[in-house]
């Protein structure tokens, strides 16, 4: 029998384990911490670039696609469209001294918006690389102002929560992974029910540890509760889908259809968690 | 200037991640979509030595893990393990054959997927059964002509020489 620790190729293997082993446990680190990661740092560098690069490349086939398809129809709709902006600008002037009126009444209500931070919208780069994990990857990062816990939003709804910041990029928790769970309320004012909403893994989410009395039909608006620290309350999240009964013991649970889609996101804002608009 | 066969390998499994991150959710059906990263890994394993496709396994494990920005760690062990067991193949059967080189691709994915589980338990296990059986089916659909191309990147193997 060949001696196993005289073959290189064995010590090979066991090199590129322990190396495993400590990019695992840094990143792990790194994570907990709320610091970059130096390893994935440098891996992020190569890859955001080819990775905005081929988004756009993809959304310009998509277009292109569209239009052969659709070109009849685009035309006529560019057609009506041109007339209807017609009509905006001129709608668009007595609009214009509404705003600055509006805007002197808030300035004399003292309702300026400048106590919340300004949101910083970021492009989404990728989506959900694995099955597992629902996240995404945005082009803003450490150097943009960036922080784990900032939350990610669209005009729509929460999307979820960023855990990871390289330097250019940050990787953002979905709602809809099976990780994720954020304090939720229903919005109905006869109801007002709290409960946890949760990722599943997969479209929907669920909203669980409701009272076996709470007040929860389909429909109804969730919104988040505030409760637990890391999302402000008030973000809608979606509508209650299906309502499942005594599925534990003194205790209801929701089906929750989100309000964003993740699959069509392009932009999305992230907020401090202390300054999300209401 | 000639690009080295090892570098054409790598700048695969980083297209093939980027690619993954970017296009791979619209391929979803019923919640299952294809690994990309894990088909060039598997394509490489299977015309490669174990302890090569070892190396290729950490590179992909990392590149996937990053990626996804969490259980790197358990990526880059499942990789390297779905390198290893693929490339101990090696002179064993005849990789060239497509039945063989499907039968190698559903157990080396499923064998990378048990891996990761291990390292990185999932809360629901019939989901992970599904999503791994799942994902498994779908990375054949990409393993023949992927696989072709890897044998063009690579120089020609031991038992092709030893065929002609």
């Amino acid at each position: 029998m060949r001696n196993v620790w005289r073959d290189k190729r064995f010590w090979v293997i066991v090199g590129l384990a322990l190396l495993s082993l400590l990019i695992g446990i840094q990143h792990n680190r790194a994570v907990q911490r709320g610091v970059t990661d130096p390893f994935a740092e440098a891996v992020m560098a190569v890859v955001a670039p080819i990775q905005s690069a081929l988004r756009a490349t993809g959304e310009f086939l998509s277009d292109f696609g569209y239009g052969v398809v659709h070109g009849r129809r685009l035309r006529e709709e560019n057609r009506r469209l041109r007339q209807q902006l017609e009509a905006v600008r001129t709608a668009q002037v007595a609009q214009e001294e509404l705003r600055q009126e509006n805007e002197r009444l808030r300035r004399l209500l003292a309702m300026t918006q400048s106590a919340k931070a300004r949101p910083l919208v970021a492009r989404v780069l990728a989506i959900q690389p694995s099955a597992y994990f629902h996240t995404l990857i945005v082009s803003k990062g450490k150097a943009d102002g960036v922080r784990p816990r900032m939350v990610a939003v669209t005009d729509k709804g929460l999307v979820g929560v960023v855990y990871t910041v390289t330097r250019h990029t940050a990787h953002v928790l979905l709602l809809t992974d099976p990780n994720a769970s954020v304090g939720a309320r229903i919005q109905r004012a006869d109801s007002r029910a709290v409960g946890i909403c949760r990722g599943r893994g997969e479209d929907t989410l669920v909203l669980t540890f409701l009272a076996k009395d709470a007040d929860v039909r389909p429909g109804d608006v969730v919104i988040t509760s505030g409760l637990g620290g890391v999302y402000p309350a008030g973000i809608p999240i979606g509508t209650v889908e299906q309502v499942l009964e005594q599925r534990q013991a003194g205790m209801r649970e929701a089906r929750v259809l989100p309000f964003v889609d993740v699959t069509r996101l392009e932009e999305v804002l992230l907020y401090p968690p202390e300054a999300v608009p209401e | 200037m000639r690009v080295p066969p090892w570098l054409k390998l790598v700048l695969l499994l980083l297209f093939a991640t980027t690619l993954q991150a970017t296009v791979a959710h619209r391929l979803q059906i019923r919640g299952v979509q294809p690994d990309l990263n894990k088909v060039v890994l598997i394509c490489i394993a299977v015309n490669t030595s174990a302890q090569v496709a070892t190396t290729y396994g950490f590179v992909a494990g990392w590149l996937m893990g990053t990626m996804v920005g969490m259980s790197v760690g358990s990526y880059l062990i499942s990789r390297m393990v779905l390198g290893g067991a693929l490339g101990l193949l090696e002179l064993r059967v005849f990789r060239h054959n497509p039945i063989v080189l499907i039968l190698s691709a559903l157990a080396g994915s499923m064998l990378c997927e048990a891996v990761f589980f291990l390292f990185s338990p999932q809360q629901n296990a019939p989901r992970w059964v599904y999503q791994a059986t799942g994902e498994s089916v779908c990375n054949l659909l990409f393993v023949l002509p992927i696989s072709a191309w890897v044998r063009r990147i690579l120089p020609p193997s031991p038992g092709l020489v030893y065929a002609s």
